[in-house]
């Protein structure tokens, strides 16, 4: 790779960043830790509250600017766990520990990427490295809160454990709520309109029906239910039914039509709980997608959520370590694909000759 | 304008807006067998007139859509049990050939499977799997949007016609 050291401040940042419990919403320990590694590489950096981001050394407002963002919260750490989750074990050319997989593997990488180029005089675009905080909440206090700077970037790598593909599409999130009305009755008489039979119905029908439409690269829309509500006494029959719809969305339907398209076929009253986590999708001729390709680097589309759905502006996903393992009992990352992480995001960002 | 004027526009937008959705995602497809493009999947077109005097059962579906090859099996359990009878059931995709071809390799049917010459919405179908059965004459006289809950129920409709 040429530069041992490189990979080594990153690793120890890695081992670090691992000791250090930052669960969503509790990033305050993490964060500093990213601000001390930072300073100690003398790289003037931003924050606002546990949300940090720098620039290259020689920023030049007239060039394009690519953001490298990954997360430094993590889950809580099941209960399944054999090791210490806050203990960094270096074992078998493996490092464990909570956070090493998902995302801190992708993160340090990211971290040391953009302290190989923070000196270049002559970069052909500039650099934001943004480490974040509440990606694993969809928090409005993790990307949400910098968009004036994610905003002001032309293009980004978002880095989540892909096995070093290039994801260049993601599906979104959709949470509905669906409320079914019957009328209330006595159950030891014929009367009233049962929601939960209702409800059922409306079960079915996106237990049987799937979407015509979908997008080339991430497939069909998924709808799932997830949750459902409703009685409270055994002799009373329900007037209320409520569930709740899990909907993976592509780049396929904008939300206000399919929210219309479901409102079309059931009896529920549908409500989207939000609608800011959208799909995105990047044109194949995007220099990130070229260059990718020009390397050899596997192309595809995500079926899991990051921060890339907050984004408005080009992006893609790539990093170090393997999606199934995130959110397990004894997590890690093999120590060669940090070292494959690191030096592939160089070759990228070395190889492309605009933004 | 009067303000009445534009009132009387405004709504007309939006009930004119409303119409076409709803023409677009809830009306029922209209279509006899004739106007059925498909071809084999070594490529050949098929002649739909081969299939008049016979109740079709058309089933649209996809490689992807779980709904629809959960339910496939009973297709190939009816169309054993209706083999000496005029009915026939016939699977469509509008996927690529490969895809249908590769899917078809892990899955013995046994039904006849076909590549739409089409996309599916020329059909006025946005949801799968969506099943049509055609009488003997060639008119569209059942719809079924989603996967049936029983054979049961494709079983009286099937019969019905025969």
């Amino acid at each position: 790779m040429g530069n041992p050291s490189l990979f080594d401040k990153v690793f120890e940042l890695l081992k670090t960043l691992i000791a250090t419990q930052s669960f969503s919403r509790e990033e305050e320990n993490v964060a500093k830790v990213i601000r001390a590694f930072l300073e100690q590489e003398s790289v003037k950096f931003h924050h606002r509250k546990n949300n940090t981001w720098a620039y290259n050394k020689f920023y030049d407002e007239s060039k394009p600017t690519l953001l490298l963002n990954s997360h430094i919260d993590t889950v809580k750490p099941s209960a399944l766990y054999t090791n210490d989750p806050f203990q960094a074990i270096q074992k078998d050319g493996k490092l464990y520990g909570l956070g090493s997989n998902d995302a801190g593997g992708a993160l340090v990488s990211l971290i040391g990427t953009f302290l190989h180029f923070y000196e270049c005089e002559d970069l052909n675009f500039n650099l934001c490295i943004a480490a974040t905080a509440e990606e694993e909440i969809s928090g409005q206090n993790g990307i949400a809160l910098i968009t004036d700077i994610t905003d002001n970037c032309d293009a980004a790598i978002v880095g989540e454990p892909t096995e070093m593909a290039m994801a260049i599409a993601e599906r979104g999130l959709m949470v509905v709520d669906a409320t079914v009305y019957g009328v209330t009755g006595h159950a030891a008489r014929d009367t009233g309109d049962n929601a939960i039979y209702k409800a059922i119905e409306d079960i079915q029908w996106f237990k049987t029906h799937a979407l015509v439409k979908q997008c080339p690269v991430l497939g069909p829309t998924k709808m799932t239910v997830t949750v459902i509500e409703a009685g409270k006494q055994h002799n009373v029959i329900p007037d209320v039914c409520k569930y709740v719809v899990d909907i993976r969305t592509t780049t396929a339907y904008d939300y206000d039509e399919l929210l219309d398209f479901i409102r079309g076929h059931v009896h529920a009253d549908i409500q989207a709980r939000s609608t800011r986590l959208k799909p995105s999708i990047i044109p194949e001729s995007h220099p990130l997608v070229q260059t990718a390709k020009q390397l050899k680097i596997k192309t595809f589309g995500s079926a899991t959520l990051s921060d890339q759905a907050l984004l408005k502006i080009p992006s893609v996903k790539m990093g170090p370590g393997k999606s199934e393992r995130s959110h397990t009992a004894d997590e890690f990352i093999f120590i060669d694909e940090l070292r494959q992480g690191l030096q592939t995001y160089i070759e990228l960002i070395q190889n492309m000759d605009e933004l | 304008m009067s303000r009445n004027v534009r009132i009387i526009l405004l709504i007309l937008i939006v009930f004119l807006a409303s119409f076409l959705f709803v023409k677009k995602y809830f009306s029922t497809p209209q279509f006899s067998i004739k106007d059925l493009q498909v071809q084999t999947l070594s490529g050949e077109d098929v002649d739909v007139k081969t299939l008049k005097g016979k109740v079709v059962v058309l089933n649209f579906w996809a490689t992807w859509c779980m709904p629809c090859i959960q339910e496939m099996p009973m297709f190939a359990n009816m169309a054993k049990i209706y083999k000496d009878k005029d009915v026939i059931f016939i699977l469509a995709s509008d996927e690529e050939l490969d895809k249908i071809g590769g899917f078809l390799e892990k899955e013995e049917l046994g039904l006849p499977v076909y590549q739409l010459k089409n996309r599916m919405k020329d059909y006025d179908v946005f949801t799968i799997p969506a099943t049509f059965i055609f009488d003997k004459k060639g008119h569209l006289v059942n719809t079924k949007r989603g996967a049936f809950e029983t054979a049961e129920e494709l079983r009286q409709i099937v019969n019905s016609y025969l």
